[in-house]
């Protein structure tokens, strides 16, 4: 083996070493953490209640909808639709205190660095927006195998991918924005209020702006909750045929779904943004004393 | 720069806020060397930097401008690994509330990368082994403190970084502090302690710098600190008619009321000459002695610091 290989293996090494060591310190807070399991029992909870109250909903020709493959796009829409935003809150309870107690600061004198404790937290969003999806997958599942219908496959279909990964987006989103808000504002309370805040105020002032011009109904359809909040609607995500009846309704009321190839242009947008917030609270840690 | 010495500094500097009314100079061009072995008190009253200072050091405070060297490590990446090398807490004990006083420890291995079994032998060493599966908040100040200086040793430190340890402890607190303190010195730990209880540092402390207003106005020994000047202890029934006799005497430099008389500094360490003088003046003593000035006096002297900010001794 070359030199520059064995150089390559060895740092390999050193960097599964340091991962492994943040998932390890991770866990051990996460697991021990009461309002952790509070947000999983809460998310469970919500995520069993949606189910049940779209599973009474339907019936007759409509039954496909209570097992997978057909109940996948009711099941994946229950945490992109809360998801983002229960993910954002619990990002900022379970980082923000790292300030307060000023553990942050003294995982730094340890040893561990401002970029491996950032990397740890980034790590903490990713993990937890896996979670939601686990989570709200199971409660399907579960749904779908005491329900009366007979299932055909588990497999997800291309809309139900498409789907998922813009929900992982819109909640990376939405966490990179919670950790940026904790780590600048690095106490809970504060940064929770800005979270909401914004989350109210954008929609809002969408709604007074829009309507005065098309260049600017494009710029409001790119902000982020708006973003969040057109990839989290199923409709976009699966074609005409499918889901027919749910789509005339929406129809009736009038709201406007994108075309799949507006969605890929939304989903590149959500990432970019989950860039740029998961920088910026780097840079706020790196260029802020502790 | 040289980085033979544990800790270097050279101009280190902060200033909080932009040049102008509002900005601060915490910390104004400290230059201190600290050696290997050393059990070195930072010294000064509150506000004067010293938090900072170690701040700067253990890398959660960016300098304004200088450098430094810790462990021989100088840049960005050396110093982040230079640290798990080093032991330190800065003011209050640092821990998550919710876990126990073991898991927190746990934490601190796996950052430090140092040996899990170390986490029962700290424990053992602060004497909260009993304690260990209760939760960090409830634990007394003093308990903190203990658990903190456990997080400290962690790794074998080469160097003790330790901020106002004795801080909120009873006396008995302060008693084993001090001894985990002597005991890691006696194994040649380097220990930099920075505190404002100026006979809880006289106790361990070899050297010492003493800082005020952000810049270092004393350092080294701290017997030659402590003796730098000479001076006299005398007394005599009429104390004014003494003090403005002392004010008049040509080798003296300056006196004042002490504790048990009159505190004269003089040129030379001539007691006889002083003796002749006031006896010349009327003026029979009914004491005279060579007086060692304490830390405290020094201190006192050097910063203007009251009585207010410092803590005499128990």
């Amino acid at each position: 083996m070359s030199g520059s290989a064995l150089a390559q293996g060895s740092r390999t090494a050193r960097l599964a070493g340091s991962v492994g060591v943040l998932v390890r310190i991770e866990l051990l807070k996460l697991l021990k953490r009461r309002i952790f399991w509070v947000a999983v029992v809460l998310f469970a909870l919500l995520a069993t209640m949606k189910f049940a109250a779209a599973s009474s909903a339907v019936g007759g020709e409509m039954a496909f909808l209570l097992a997978p493959p057909g109940s996948w796009p009711a099941t994946l829409a229950i945490p992109a639709t809360v998801g983002p935003a229960f993910l954002g809150l619990v990002v900022i309870a379970l980082v923000a205190p790292e300030f307060t107690w000023r553990t942050a600061r003294q995982s730094v004198i340890d040893g561990l660095g401002v970029e491996r404790f950032y990397a740890a937290k980034c790590m903490t969003v990713l993990a937890l927006s896996a979670l939601s999806v686990v989570l709200a997958l199971v409660v399907g599942l579960v749904g779908a195998a005491f329900g009366p219908v007979e299932w055909e496959s588990t497999a997800l279909g291309a809309g139900d991918v498409q789907f998922l990964a813009s929900y992982t987006a819109a909640s990376l989103m939405a966490g990179a924005a919670a950790l940026w808000l904790a780590c600048t504002l690095r106490a809970g309370a504060p940064a929770m209020v800005a979270f909401i805040g914004y989350a109210v105020a954008e929609p809002i002032a969408a709604t007074i702006l829009g309507g005065r011009g098309e260049l600017l109904d494009v710029v409001l359809s790119y902000l982020p909750v708006e973003l969040a909040m057109t990839l989290g609607n199923r409709m976009a995500h699966y074609p005409p045929e499918a889901l027919s009846g749910v789509r005339e309704m929406m129809d009736l009321v009038g709201m406007n779904l994108p075309d799949a190839a507006a969605v890929k242009g939304l989903l590149i947008a959500v990432h970019l943004y989950a860039v740029a917030l998961f920088a910026a609270g780097y840079a706020t840690m790196r260029y802020r004393d502790l | 720069m040289t980085s033979d010495g544990v800790i270097e500094t050279f101009e280190l500097t902060k200033r909080y806020g932009r040049r102008g009314a509002r900005s601060v100079l915490a910390v104004d061009g400290v230059s201190l060397s600290v050696e290997r072995g050393q059990v070195f008190g930072f010294l000064g009253p509150n506000g004067s930097g010293k938090t900072t200072t170690i701040g700067m050091l253990t890398g959660v405070v960016r300098p304004t401008a200088g450098s430094f060297s810790l462990l021989g490590a100088a840049g960005p990446r050396e110093l982040v690994a230079a640290r798990a090398r080093v032991g330190a807490t800065l003011e209050t004990p640092n821990f998550y509330p919710y876990l126990s006083g073991r898991d927190n420890l746990r934490i601190a291995t796996a950052i430090k990368g140092a040996d899990r079994a170390r986490v029962e032998e700290c424990l053992e060493l602060v004497g909260l082994a009993d304690r260990a599966g209760h939760r960090f908040g409830t634990y007394s100040l003093g308990m903190k403190q203990r658990l903190s200086l456990a997080a400290t040793m962690l790794n074998d430190p080469e160097l003790v970084v330790l901020d106002e340890p004795a801080n909120g402890l009873d006396p008995q607190g302060m008693r084993e502090i001090r001894a985990i303190i002597r005991d890691l010195a006696d194994r040649g730990t380097t220990i930099f302690l920075s505190s404002h209880l100026l006979w809880e540092v006289e106790r361990v402390c070899s050297h010492v710098a003493i800082v005020r207003k952000g810049r270092i106005v004393a350092s080294g020994p701290v017997e030659e600190i402590a003796s730098g000047d000479i001076s006299a202890l005398v007394r005599a029934e009429d104390e004014t008619a003494l003090l403005e006799a002392l004010a008049e005497y040509p080798d003296g430099k300056g006196a004042r009321r002490g504790g048990e008389g009159v505190i004269v500094s003089l040129a030379s360490d001539d007691l006889a000459a002083l003796n002749r003088y006031l006896a010349g003046c009327g003026i029979h003593l009914s004491h005279l002695a060579r007086h060692r000035q304490s830390l405290e006096e020094v201190f006192v002297e050097l910063t203007g610091a009251g009585d207010s900010r410092t803590e005499g001794g128990a």
